[in-house]
């Protein structure tokens, strides 16, 4: 169920400084987001998809600078609350999933520890109660064997296992909205297949809002309520699904459709 | 017949504990025979780890084979000459401190042929690129334009077979179909043939007549595209179809 808006950009430019040159990475992007709502961001390397979804909780990266513009989530604007305010936001309301999942986990913690970690930072809860947590996200996730998961370092599981690992981690905090940043890319098309089973089944079970970033339009063809097409910078088309595909009306979402390869 | 390949294996030694004791092997490839006839296009699906790109360096003489045979016809075929190469990542198969000109006159210095300007722009004329772009490094191209660099890095040699090890993975959508147009416009030109490797069964389908599909280091099936992918016999090639739906 869609409901009312959880999260809103307003008109935001961000800007990057790059060997003296001013680049306009985002200009004027404005994007809603509804409760349980899960929405595609679509666009090609350097269109500016990933620094709108890192500004939402203000992990950009030092060389980029947002000039302008308002993201209001729970009535206050994220990109001018103070930074306690937002350390306590990032990671429990609104939480991220990445494209490499073992380089987001740290390489010499157990996975038990990393996802008792956020638990304890954000719920209060004793290292036991944390540690049980763990278990039961990982069942969560449809890992087998968690008992053993929990000991184990990101080198000895999977790609996709650490991507479930990361989906444990993000869902820990019951967050209501979940960024997910081009989740399956460096997967194969078998196990891309079974994580968006999971993410999806769970985004009905909880309810929390997605945004999904992706260069692939015809993977959020499939479970998208709406789909926003962004191209340099800008967002050139924003609609339910279903318009986008039958009545698309920028020339670059017509380019993107059409070169769908299928099977 | 270009290329005759039996019982090709390459096997990886597992060494366990700080006496690094041998403790078996991982056949990486294992026990595959195949042919490849002159201006075909071969695809080779499957998942990571399944072998397909230490298949490619074995028939370059990259590494070198466990057991097995790879026999070239004519016999004279020079590798690496004759036969040519095109990487995931663009960016990682170009010398980042080489201007691209330099890229593409190696080649062809190499072979003590003519590297003067217009055999350089007719190169880049091939695949579709300006000469503006000659005097500027890979990282300040597009990933796009580097893949085309790569190309026509590869064709300078005037190659009778490419392989091209998921060529087109690293690129975004529509950077992929225009690479995969010029690969076929080039294919029919040159009369090349290709192994075209991939994980994404669509494209295959959309480029190769015939297709091997690999598991854990064996050919599982293989046939012409239309009789694998319509009526697929091995369990393995089901789920791929499956998924890639």
């Amino acid at each position: 169920m869609v409901g009312n808006n959880l999260l809103e950009i307003k008109n935001l430019h961000i800007h990057f400084r790059q060997q003296n040159k001013l680049i306009r990475a985002v200009e004027g992007v404005s994007l809603d987001i509804g409760e349980g709502e899960i929405v595609g961001l679509v666009g090609e390397s350097g269109s500016g998809k990933t620094l709108t979804a890192l500004s939402i909780t203000r992990i950009l990266p030092k060389t980029a600078e947002i000039v302008s513009g308002e993201i209001i989530f729970q009535n206050q604007d994220l990109l001018r609350v103070n930074e306690s305010r937002i350390e306590a936001i990032r990671g429990r309301d609104i939480s991220y999933i990445f494209q490499e999942a073992s380089a987001s986990l740290n390489p010499v913690l157990p996975i038990g520890r990393q996802i008792s970690e956020g638990i304890m930072l954000h719920q209060n809860k004793t290292k036991k109660e944390a540690g049980d947590l763990a278990l039961d996200l990982l069942r969560l996730v449809r890992l087998k064997r968690p008992e053993d998961i929990v000991k184990s370092y990101p080198h000895q599981l999977s790609g996709g296992m650490n991507q479930r690992v990361m989906i444990a981690i993000a869902l820990s905090s019951k967050p209501k909205l979940l960024i997910a940043d081009e989740p399956t890319t460096a997967l194969d098309v078998t196990i891309e297949k079974e994580i968006m089973r999971v993410l999806l089944e769970l985004q009905a079970q909880l309810n929390y809002s997605i945004l999904f970033i992706t260069h692939n339009v015809a993977l959020v063809q499939e479970f998208a309520h709406r789909i926003a097409i962004m191209y340099k910078g800008k967002i050139v088309e924003n609609a339910e699904r279903e318009t986008i595909f039958s009545s698309p009306l920028h020339e670059h979402t017509k380019e993107l459709i059409s070169a769908i390869i299928r099977l | 017949m270009i290329l005759e390949v039996k019982n090709l294996a390459k096997y990886y030694p597992l060494e366990r504990g700080i006496f690094k004791t041998h403790a078996g092997f991982i056949k990486a490839v294992d026990g595959v025979s195949f042919c490849l006839h002159e201006g075909e296009i071969l695809g080779i699906v499957g998942e990571s780890g399944c072998g397909k790109s230490t298949l490619a360096k074995l028939l370059l003489k990259l590494i070198e084979p466990t057991g097995g045979e790879i026999t070239f016809w004519p016999p004279v075929l020079r590798l690496r000459l004759d036969a040519g190469i095109v990487f995931q990542d663009p960016l990682l198969s170009l010398d980042p401190r080489m201007r691209i000109r330099d890229i593409l006159r190696e080649p062809l210095l190499a072979q003590r042929k003519n590297a003067d300007g217009k055999k350089v722009s007719e190169l880049l004329a091939e695949v579709g690129l300006d000469t503006s772009i000659l005097r500027r490094f890979p990282s300040q191209v597009s990933g796009g334009q580097r893949q085309r660099v790569c190309i026509a890095r590869s064709l300078a040699t005037h190659p009778k077979l490419l392989i091209l090890d998921e060529a087109l993975s690293s690129l975004d959508t529509i950077t992929q179909k225009h690479i995969l147009e010029l690969l076929t416009r080039l294919q029919s030109r040159l009369k090349l043939t290709y192994i075209f490797i991939s994980h994404n069964i669509a494209v295959v389908k959309r480029i190769a007549s015939r297709v091997i599909v690999m598991l854990e280091g064996k050919i599982v099936e293989q046939g012409s595209v239309d009789a694998v992918f319509s009526h697929p016999q091995a369990v393995y090639t089901k789920k791929l179809l499956e998924a890639a739906r």
